[in-house]
């Protein structure tokens, strides 16, 4: 494991996610980054969730808990009912705090979180959901260097949180599912683009 | 193995296309003509997957959610919508949480197919863990 400030990935979702989700991790080789996910569903959910990514990824993966250090190569699925934080781009902190777009935890929140100028390569995700929760956070990636992906809207059981971000102008690419699979292997220098 | 889906629809063609799709894969499936009659199969103990039409009438699919919400009956059951409501609205937001997905009508049979038998999955491992509180 290197020191210092990771390669992080965040990924938010909501309805239709775990559908998804399965074809995003599909057969995805063990990454140079942390990839946390940031899903709405009830706690009972959250380990199942965690158990279906596991198995179609080659990447160890668990649910989040406060003061986790990120690490290379492991996914992280934020628990509900709390917002996650990634601090100094190297441990996760969780913490209580009012809904933001609806919905905790918030994929805009988390996003928010990273910084730039740390040496990370940070790249934000936005799958398919109701509402707008991300689009805020989308922006914060791209104004810090971030590279930005949106779900494609005819792939998307619910377009709504895609759509926004895709709004916001700050999305960089528009994909379906396998292919930001691969895209990610692209970002993290593990395929040549 | 005990794969249960109840299908809430108050069109009898859709329940019986439906039923007659997962019973062909082996699924039990139980009927619910509206959300009073899902309420009541839930009261009496179904747990399993719940398909939701949110287009019906005297209770829709969303109140008939948030009263499955506030009855506790989220807890061992996954509920996902199956509807001729192209777009959700607003209505989902504030029951994402409780809508584990979205699938509009007319539906592919493979596509529906597909997406049961991955939520019977997370549907089993929930009886079989007992649930999360």
């Amino acid at each position: 494991m290197t020191a210092g400030p990771k390669n992080i990935v965040i990924i938010g979702s909501s309805t239709g996610g775990p559908r998804v989700l399965e074809r995003v991790f599909d057969n995805l080789p063990r990454l140079n980054a942390s990839v946390v996910v940031v899903h709405q569903m009830v706690k009972m959910m959250n380990s199942l969730l965690r158990e279906r990514i596991a198995a179609t990824t080659k990447m160890d993966v668990v649910v989040a808990e406060n003061m986790m250090s990120l690490e290379h190569g492991k996914v992280y699925v934020a628990p509900s009912e709390i917002h996650l934080c990634i601090v100094s781009n190297t441990m996760i902190q969780l913490s209580e705090g009012e809904r933001r777009n609806r919905v905790r935890p918030s994929a805009d929140v988390t996003m928010e979180s990273l910084k730039g100028g740390l040496g990370s390569k940070l790249v934000g995700v936005i799958l398919t959901g109701a509402g707008q929760d991300g689009a805020t956070g989308i922006a914060h990636m791209k104004k810090i260097g971030g590279i930005t992906i949106a779900q494609d809207e005819k792939s998307s059981p619910v377009a709504g949180m895609p759509k926004a971000a895709i709004d916001s102008g700050k999305v960089d690419l528009v994909l379906d599912p396998e292919v930001i699979g691969v895209k990610l292997l692209e970002v993290m220098g593990l395929i040549k683009s | 193995v005990d794969r249960k889906v109840m299908i809430v629809d108050h069109d009898s063609q859709v329940r019986f296309a439906v039923r007659k799709l997962l019973e062909r894969a082996g699924t039990d499936v139980v009927e619910a003509e509206g959300g009073r009659a899902c309420l009541e199969q839930l009261r009496q103990g179904f747990r399993g997957l719940v398909l939701m039409e949110i287009l019906m009438p005297e209770m829709d699919g969303w109140d008939t959610i948030r009263q499955i919400v506030d009855k506790g009956y989220d807890l061992g059951n996954i509920v996902l919508v199956l509807t001729a409501l192209d777009s959700p609205g607003e209505q989902l937001e504030d029951l994402q949480n409780h809508v584990v997905d979205y699938i509009t009508k007319p539906f592919e049979p493979d596509d529906l197919l597909a997406t049961c038998q991955m939520y019977l999955a997370y549907s089993e491992r929930l009886k079989s863990i007992g649930g999360e509180s």
